[in-house]
């Protein structure tokens, strides 16, 4: 039994389709039927500033949509595991980028690391698409949501010109989550 | 309300333009400003596809006045900006209420004065929708707190600005505008048109409730319409002592006598509360989060949200002040509501302000309830 409700938050910088992540989670969970709530933290200029997106879903009503304390992180820059990591539920999960996140003992979560910027770059030629591996990834890992209905998200939100490369992308990452299930302590 | 609904997800921002849509908004002007850029995006993508009219202008001044010619043209018209950009349209404002034009202006406000934060949340505009424009006049001003009031209350902010000749405000913060969250789009919603009857003076009954029919251009009325003081059929009175403040008070008057059919409150816990919480906004969710967790520990507080902001809901917040003995105001500003508090109830009354670009959390408020209550 999930007990409702989860908090997650996306970190990286600006560029990086954070926020496009934070959107299709909670578009996917509408469609399994859950309540959701996203919002986003970001600068003004479009690239390379600090930027943030945070989702929840219940299965009640949210009282106050904004995420106080993450259960799952995934981090796609060392600024952004440097903010948000000590935030983290211990009992949760960090997914981050080996790339460019060198971890440190700031985080008590479980963490993984997930080649997502290696492998976008290998698979998808382009390493823009690290971010919906990265959600796959994580997804993959937590088994909380119907794959399906995020297929579904990602094509309704992703522009045509980006659908199949992130698709792939998407599936990609949730082969290597479900390869590295998260398993709560004692559970 | 609504028989049937789509349930999906939204921005705050396009669920504004779908309630536009909804309510039969036919023509939009505006420039494009953070962090309401996304109503104007949705606008220009949909209203053209059915028969409306999309412009961008040079500024919100111009926005603002085509807007006001627009909606003398028949059309419910409305345009959508932030602080900045609501600075520029208060000549407009001033032109729309003396002219009884019915239009809505959805503002989504950020940190300010001037072009202070452009993606950080602030309510900072409150005062300058209601006293911005000089002279005396009386918008209604509305404040949605989720994705799905953006939809619903610019649906009726469209309702109120045609049945009361009226600028109608939505004014929504930042953190509403940008929040994704589910959404259900009524089917069936109750829409209200304008009277365009031809023949009574269109700026002048003091009878009835004080709301003339407007015609449009075109509709075969002989119209004239001016900033200027005018008299009942619209010629220009403007050395008449009499004309001015017959006009004056009854463009407030229409607004503040009908108070009971547009403030809409809704009252969390309220019932054996003993300190409450008067909020609007996003801050209403930080609220509610509060007092439910001081309710889980039996602790009697409660909450009543202003869910129109003007004309002020009078009357539920005198009746909060006699039954409470302590009210916590919050605001994301500082402090541009409680002084209506204030003037209306005789009990303690607190603030809690904040202006650093971020929202007012829910332990802020749950502190300073433990402080009241202790």
């Amino acid at each position: 039994m999930t007990e409702w409700p989860v908090e997650f938050r996306f970190g990286g910088l600006g560029g990086q389709g954070v926020v496009t992540l934070g959107a299709v989670l909670a578009d996917a969970g509408a469609r399994a039927g859950l309540e959701a709530a996203a919002s986003q933290s970001y600068g003004s200029s479009a690239r390379g500033g600090a930027t943030r997106a945070d989702v929840i879903l219940s299965d009640d009503a949210i009282d106050f949509p904004h995420v106080h304390r993450p259960r799952f992180l995934a981090i796609l820059a060392q600024e952004a595991f440097e903010s948000y990591a000590a935030e983290t539920d211990p009992e949760g999960l960090i997914c981050y980028d080996g790339f460019f996140v060198k971890p440190d003992d700031r985080a008590r979560a479980q963490l993984r690391s997930v080649p997502a910027t290696e492998i976008a770059v290998r698979e998808i030629g382009n390493k823009v698409a690290a971010n919906f591996i990265m959600l796959g990834a994580m997804l993959g890992a937590i088994d909380l949501i119907d794959p399906e209905r995020m297929q579904e998200a990602i094509r309704h939100l992703v522009r045509e010109r980006f659908l199949q490369a992130n698709l792939k992308a998407f599936g990609l990452g949730l082969d290597l989550g479900r390869a590295l299930p998260f398993a709560k302590e004692g559970s | 309300m609504s028989t049937k609904s789509e349930r999906l997800i939204l921005m705050g921002n396009q669920a504004a333009a779908e309630g536009a849509l909804k309510a039969g908004c036919s023509f939009y002007a505006g420039y494009p400003i953070t962090p309401s850029s996304e109503i104007m995006e949705m606008l220009a993508r949909r209203l053209p596809k059915q028969g409306g009219v999309f412009i961008q202008m040079e500024d919100e001044l111009a926005s603002l006045a085509a807007v006001i010619g627009a909606a003398w043209t028949g059309a419910k018209a409305m345009t959508a900006t932030s602080g900045p950009g609501l600075s520029l349209m208060m000549e407009g404002l001033g032109y729309a209420a003396i002219t009884e034009t019915p239009c809505v202006i959805i503002d989504i406000q950020r940190a300010g004065p001037a072009t202070g934060q452009a993606t950080r949340v602030g309510s900072g505009d409150l005062l300058q929708a209601r006293y911005g424009s000089h002279g005396d006049y009386c918008p209604i001003a509305l404040s949605p707190w989720s994705v799905q009031e953006m939809y619903d209350l610019t649906i009726r902010a469209f309702n109120l600005s045609e049945r009361f000749r009226v600028p109608a405000f939505v004014l929504a913060e930042e953190a509403v505008g940008h929040l994704r969250e589910t959404v259900r789009l009524h089917d069936e919603i109750a829409l209200v048109e304008r009277n365009r009857e031809v023949g009574p003076p269109p700026f002048g009954h003091d009878q009835q409730d004080g709301v003339p029919p407007m015609p449009a251009f075109g509709d075969g009325a002989n119209l004239m319409v001016t900033g200027s003081t005018h008299d009942e059929w619209g010629y220009r009175k403007v050395e008449s002592p009499e004309q001015h403040a017959r006009l004056v008070e009854r463009i407030n008057r229409k607004v503040l006598d009908h108070e009971a059919e547009i403030a809409e409150v809704d009252a969390h816990f309220l019932d054996d509360a003993q300190v409450a919480v008067v909020t609007y906004g996003f801050c209403g969710r930080s609220a509610l989060a509060a007092v439910k967790a001081l309710r889980a520990q039996n602790l009697r507080v409660g909450m009543l949200r202003l869910k129109t902001i003007w004309p002020f809901p009078d009357q539920a917040v005198r009746a909060l002040g006699k039954s409470v003995r302590h009210i916590l105001v919050p605001e994301m500003n500082l402090g541009q509501l409680v002084g209506q508090v204030r003037e209306r109830v005789r009990c303690e009354v607190t603030q809690l302000n904040q202006v650093n670009g971020e929202v007012i959390v829910p332990a802020d408020i749950e502190a300073r309830l433990r402080e009241i209550i202790s």
